[in-house]
């Protein structure tokens, strides 16, 4: 059964990408990078200020991605299903809410003491009730991503994937976030779901 | 009084990171949570460590604890009627 690469959005090295066209750049933080994303791609979201910074960066390249979709919502809420990785887990924001246990425990960081709340942020936004899967690993990888997407559209309940590897250590950051969909789901942008074209998505 | 509900309404802005928001904007009888600023379950225990770190207030009674917590204007209110 053959599948495509619909699109997809990589932020890296001050630099973000949407489907391999170079959209914006600035030589400043991430926290500021994003926020001058979030303005210029009207990313919005009423909770957005109050998540941790890898929700904040996986949700925001989520968001323009699917925004350029825009017929990625023709599909039903539990026909998409979430396949997503990184290194550090949610260890930038373990961090952070370790601090906050030399006084009093912050609630609202340790909600996002897991990496798979980026997921749940991205998927109650979008209504995406399919399968959800986070991965840790060292470096992304074609493997890490090809067999489980490719086991998910076999059970036939998934017709369609957002994937990505997102990750966020104090200043170092890369995002990767694609989206994968049947033929019959024709995009501008298509490239065939192959180990091959997958490596090439994190060169 | 006055006082205490401005410092609150900055307190709040600034622990549940409400970026957009600005003491000015706040209603000090909205209701804090569901309408008004619309927050939610997690923002009221920030609330909570909020009351203990800066004033040094616990709240043991979840009633007690409701009614204080219905708008910023309440939560002077308790915060005046525990520290005497």
């Amino acid at each position: 059964m053959k599948k495509f690469i619909t699109g997809f959005c990589q932020l890296k090295n001050g630099k973000f990408f949407l489907n391999g066209k170079n959209l914006f750049e600035a030589d400043i933080p991430i926290d500021e990078f994003l926020q001058q994303i979030v303005t210029k791609f009207e990313v919005k979201h009423p909770r957005f200020g109050k998540m941790d910074r890898l929700s904040k960066l996986g949700y925001t390249c989520a968001d323009i991605l699917l925004q350029s979709l825009g017929n990625f919502k023709q599909h039903q809420p539990y026909e998409v299903s979430l396949v997503f990785a990184n290194s550090s887990s949610s260890l930038d924001t373990d961090f952070r809410f370790q601090k906050t246990l030399e006084s009093i425990a912050s609630p609202a960081l340790f909600v996002y003491t897991l990496p798979n709340i980026m997921l749940a942020e991205i998927c109650i936004k979008n209504g995406f009730k399919g399968e959800n899967l986070f991965l840790i690993s060292d470096v992304p990888e074609a493997n890490l991503f090809y067999e489980p997407i490719n086991q998910l559209f076999i059970q036939q309940t998934t017709k369609a994937c957002l994937a990505g590897w997102v990750e966020i250590l104090g200043e170092s950051y890369s995002c990767t976030i694609f989206t994968v969909e049947m033929p019959e789901y024709k995009k501008e942008y298509q490239i065939e779901f192959n180990y091959t074209n997958i490596n090439r998505l994190f060169e | 009084m006055e006082q205490l509900i401005y410092n609150l309404k900055e307190q709040i802005i600034e622990r549940l990171n409400l970026t957009d928001t600005k003491p000015a904007d706040v209603d000090s009888d909205a209701p804090l949570f569901d309408e008004g600023l619309g927050l939610d379950s997690i923002d009221a225990l920030e609330i909570i460590v909020l009351l203990q770190q800066v004033y040094g207030i616990k709240i043991t009674n979840a009633e007690e604890g409701k009614k204080a917590m219905r708008s910023v204007k309440t939560l002077a209110e308790y915060i005046i009627e525990k520290k005497g």
